[in-house]
């Protein structure tokens, strides 16, 4: 069975998982231009913007003959938790005759969960379902601390073209992975080509770190949003992100690995939101105060227009960098979206950031 | 004490309920005034600008309270009324984004959980921090929840008889219009019965013969027998409803045609609509989307209307042909 | 031969061009209606300046801004191309070193930006909406049939209020002519109009933000009084309007880029008067690198390529030096 699922930034993990478990995949490609178009045109008006991208992406792929969609849902109470389920009603709708498997938490409904994973796992056996997950995860991990060292070094890289191409050609060695030990190797590998840069981090105090929080899919997606944190690199900004591979992996496989830190995250959003009310509304909070504990000189918060959960922690903004003395930008991101527009914005929230940091210390300087 | 009751949200659901529990332990009830272009425009101010009109307009009520000088505002946080069911982001959020974003606010806002099984929210735990907040005894609580869960079944029961929901809020008693064609409307209640934000969409239909049905009008089991046997239901509570009346609507010979009211940057009712929209296609049921926002040409919906109840009569004199 | 600094400010509706001397003195300043073709009015611009400050002035640095500034930045070889609201904050607090909030209205945007103790701390910009800008105002004059110049002066004329429901320029058309029906006159709609404009900035872009004074507007819309009126209305306080509120954003840049000049002590980059002799010419092509086939914009002078733009990992912008090389490869 031809298999393909939504296009995120964990596209990697879903491809790697069904690939190990010898499906035959179909990867979608990232969206395009081309993809968003066609994604709006077949989406109600109203749905989020990551709606109508996968929307996008699943008509194309479906051109390549895919039988069955293999993503997510969830339990609310945020829109995308409903997405598979309107997806499948829209694509059935238009003529395709085509799967889906909408994996909710088993909690749901334990025996339709069930089922599921048995058509996902096929004729492999559970050590070896259980291997194929431990590969992926390791390689998730290690994806993860590669592409940190980059958004902090890229701010610096003289040759910030031919970093980007050797962090392209790390990509693909990790899609190439098949056991734990290949990723091992191909860390290694990266890290040593990383260090033929020979990039020198300046002293602490002229470091500028952004941390960036918010609604996932647009927080994880470079191609989805405008590629902000090598914008941010290339105006002299180190980033980190809220979210990660493998924080996306703790979330849906191993809830209870992130417990630590997620809780520690909640006790920090307290007094901003005190109710999980969908998305990672209460976390984006919690990692906004989280980024200015760890000394972090500004946040930028990424939401799709209107998003539900995060528009509630947008309406805090104002407050929170007060309380906290740091600047957040907010940033809403859709089909509408201006490019010029942004880069303004981020352009604009560096120098301040650069004014801020000049005037603490000695003569405020204009020029930057 | 004063407490200032914001005319928004639930306030159209629950009025009856709130109006006697507070008063029944000693308050002087306050309601925010109806929603005008200047309020909601001071609601406006004080938004994230994406967010869906009944936000707004909510906001902009909690400001007039604050003018009109009461002592606390009542935003509680409805958490679930259903097993497994919860509400839409905005309203789990709503008390943290008030007070996070209105700095006169702070400290005014009487605000608690709100659990419950079923739409009936009297259940004593869930009020337990209101013996301190007005000094009362455990007993004279339990006796003011009841005093009010029955005014509110009473409310409930007439609204179930066909009387107009606008009318009781404001204790009079006036029957739905009989009319020639049967419509039924699915929309929330603060989009329903807030005139200034709908324009008298209700009233204008009757005016133009309708016979209206809404949710609340349909029988409770109805909608909890849907909501029971889907796989997955929505993950909103009264976004449910509307899915159960619309299917119901759908579904029934004698409902000539179906109109979803919805507020502009509503999230829910994205999913909601496409499902409803795509199904009354397949079984031939006429079905209409009204958008509403700040900005909504009273012109534009007037026409609009017309020309759907046009359509619907001209549909009914052909299937009698 | 002294200094000059030039600053070059590219908007949607205005080219503006200034040059500044070593105290930031004012010798030249140009304000031109953007008919759509950049290079060829910076040219003309260019032109102009030279004849004005003649052959003793040194061109040491040249800073372009605005939203048209990477393509200009290109031509002209510029210094430093920095956004508009860093280079507005820099002539305002120039000028006003007491600022304390910045109104910047021009014909595509609005920008609100703060200011605390000189240095700009907050800042805010319209995203979708035209109703908050100079082309809304055009469009309703042009609808009017009056001259937008004189759009100011009549507002202040109007003896009763009107509120025009402003929220969106649509929807202030269709309620502007049903006032006119009822009789309102002309300077009272323009009146209602322009609170409307001011109301919509202080909805989509002051929202909650504390304002402190001195208030300074500026930007190409700052020459109507109705909107400095109804600004003054709205904050119950005085509104400045500097003298060259429509050069702002060039005398800003160019500021910057005397600073950055003197405070590196490097020679200017900036590609020579001569230029205005140059052919430029921009051309694209769909980069065949990976999937997501980006337009690339390729910037040529007199066919030798002096930039390329537009691609998402940086292959082509980052490495204008291997151009020709990886063009053969790639494309």
């Amino acid at each position: 069975m031809r298999v393909s699922f939504p296009y995120m930034g964990s596209t990697i993990v879903y491809g790697k998982l069904l690939e190990l478990l010898g499906h035959q995949v179909v990867m979608p490609e990232p969206p395009t231009r081309k993809t968003v178009d066609l994604g709006v045109k077949y989406s109600p008006e109203f749905a989020c913007f990551p709606f109508k991208v996968i929307m996008g992406t699943y008509l194309e792929t479906l051109e390549r003959g895919v039988e069955l969609f293999v993503t997510t849902g969830g339990q609310g109470p945020c829109r995308a938790g409903f997405y598979g389920e309107l997806h499948k009603k829209i694509i059935q709708n238009m003529g395709y005759d085509v799967d889906f498997i909408v994996l909710d938490p088993p909690w749901r409904d334990y025996e339709k969960f069930f089922r599921q994973i048995l058509t996902l796992k096929g004729d492999n056996s559970w050590f070896k379902v259980a291997e194929v997950i431990h590969t992926v995860y390791k390689m998730c991990k290690s994806v993860d601390i590669i592409e940190k060292l980059i958004t902090t070094v890229r701010a610096y890289a003289g040759d910030r073209a031919a970093l980007n191409r050797s962090w392209r050609d790390i990509l693909t060695a990790y899609s190439q992975i098949e056991t734990a030990r290949d990723v091992a190797r191909v860390e290694e590998e990266a890290l040593r080509v990383i260090e033929k840069y020979d990039i020198k981090l300046p002293p602490q105090e002229k470091r500028i770190r952004i941390g960036i929080v918010g609604e996932i899919y647009v927080v994880m997606e470079p191609s989805i949003n405008g590629n902000i944190e090598e914008i941010l690199n290339s105006l002299g900004a180190e980033t980190e992100r809220s979210l990660y591979l493998s924080t996306y992996i703790d979330e849906t496989i191993f809830p209870w690995i992130g417990r630590k830190e997620k809780k520690k995250l909640i006790k920090k959003a307290s007094g901003y939101i005190d109710l999980n009310i969908g998305g990672h509304a209460r976390l984006s909070v919690g990692q906004i105060v989280d980024f200015k504990d760890r000394g972090f000189d500004g946040v930028i918060h990424l939401k799709p227009f209107a998003c539900l959960p995060e528009l509630i922690s947008e309406s805090m903004l104002e407050k929170l960098s007060a309380d906290l003395d740091m600047p957040i930008l907010s940033l809403s991101i859709d089909e509408q979206t201006a490019e010029a527009n942004i880069m303004t914005r981020l352009d604009a929230f560096v120098d301040f950031i650069k004014y801020g940091k000049a005037y603490s210390k000695e003569r405020v300087s204009l020029s930057v | 004490m004063k407490i200032g009751i914001p005319r928004s949200l639930l306030y159209y659901y629950y009025y009856p309920f709130w109006q006697t529990l507070f008063a029944e332990l000693g308050n002087e009830v306050v309601v925010s005034d109806p929603t005008s272009g200047d309020q909601l425009n001071e609601g406006v101010k004080e938004s994230v600008s994406e967010i869906c009109v009944p936000m707004k307009v909510h906001i902009g009520q909690v400001l007039n309270l604050l003018e009109k000088g009461v002592d606390l505002i009542y935003i509680p946080r409805f958490v679930s009324i259903r097993r497994g069911i919860t509400f839409c982001p905005k309203f789990l959020g709503l008390p943290d984004m008030i007070k996070n974003s209105i700095a006169a606010v702070r400290g005014k806002i009487l605000t608690h959980e709100i659990r419950a099984k079923t739409d009936d929210i009297s259940a004593y735990k869930n009020y337990t921090i209101f013996r301190d907040i007005f000094r009362v005894s455990k007993g004279e609580l339990k006796k003011a929840l009841e005093a009010a869960r029955q005014n509110w079944l009473k409310f409930r029961a007439l609204q179930q008889e066909g009387y107009k929901t606008e009318k009781l809020l404001l204790g009079e008693k006036e029957k739905r219009e009989e009319g020639l064609l049967k419509i039924g409307v699915l929309g929330y209640v603060y989009n329903l019965y807030d005139r200034f934000i709908n324009m008298d969409f209700l009233d204008r239909l009757e005016e133009l013969g309708a016979k209206i049905v809404t949710f609340e009008m349909l029988d409770g089991d109805i909608v909890d027998r849907f909501i029971k046997n889907l796989r997955k239901p929505m993950f909103w509570e009264f976004t449910n409803r509307l899915m159960a009346a619309g299917y119901h609507f759908i579904n029934s010979a004698d409902i000539d045609g179906i109109i979803h009211i919805t507020a502009f940057g509503c999230g829910p009712d994205s999913i909601l609509g496409p499902f409803l929209e795509i199904d009354a296609g397949q079984k031939n049921k006429p079905f209409m989307t009204l958008r509403i926002d700040e900005q909504t040409g009273e012109s534009h919906l007037i026409t609009r209307i017309e020309a759907f109840l046009d359509l619907l009569k001209l549909k009914k004199r052909s299937d009698i042909a | 031969m002294s200094r000059v600094y030039i600053g070059v400010d590219i908007g949607s509706v205005s080219i503006n061009i200034v040059a500044i001397g070593e105290d930031c003195e004012l010798l030249f300043r140009l304000y031109k209606r953007n008919t759509g073709q950049p290079v060829e009015l910076v040219k003309e611009g260019f032109k102009e300046l030279q004849k004005e400050l003649g052959a003793k002035k040194e061109i040491a640095g040249v800073g372009v801004t605005g939203s048209g500034r990477q393509l200009i930045g290109y031509v002209l070889g510029a210094d430093i191309v920095k956004n508009e609201i860093t280079a507005h904050a820099a002539a305002t607090t120039f000028y006003y070193p007491e600022v304390g909030t910045i109104f910047e209205i021009g014909g595509q945007d609005s920008k609100l930006i703060i200011i605390k103790n000189g240095i700009p701390v907050d800042f805010a910009m319209n995203t979708v909406c035209a109703a908050g800008t100079g082309s809304f105002l055009d469009h309703q004059a042009i609808r009017l049939g009056i001259r937008i110049e004189e759009f100011g002066k009549l507002a202040l004329q109007a003896k009763r209020d009107v509120r025009i429901a402003g929220r969106c320029t649509v929807f202030a058309e269709s309620d502007m002519i049903s006032k006119q029906q009822y009789g309102f006159t002309k300077p009272e709609i323009i009146k209602g109009l322009c609170r409307a404009l001011v109301r919509n900035y202080m909805n989509n872009l002051v929202r909650g933000k504390q304002l402190e004074p001195q208030y300074i507007f500026q930007g190409g819309v700052a020459a109507n009084e109705g909107i400095k009126a109804a600004f003054e209305e709205e904050l119950n306080h005085e509104v400045i309007v500097p003298e060259h509120h429509d050069v702002m954003g060039a005398i800003g840049i160019a500021i910057l880029v005397k600073e950055e000049m003197e405070r590196t002590g490097r020679g200017t980059s900036f590609r020579g008067l001569d230029f205005t002799r140059d052919d430029f010419y921009t051309d694209s092509f769909n980069c065949a690198g990976c999937a997501n086939e980006c337009e690339i914009i390729r910037v040529k002078a007199n066919e030798e390529v002096i930039a390329m733009t537009g691609d998402r990992c940086g292959k082509w912008s980052g490495s204008i030096l291997n151009v020709r090389d990886s063009e053969e490869k790639h494309a």
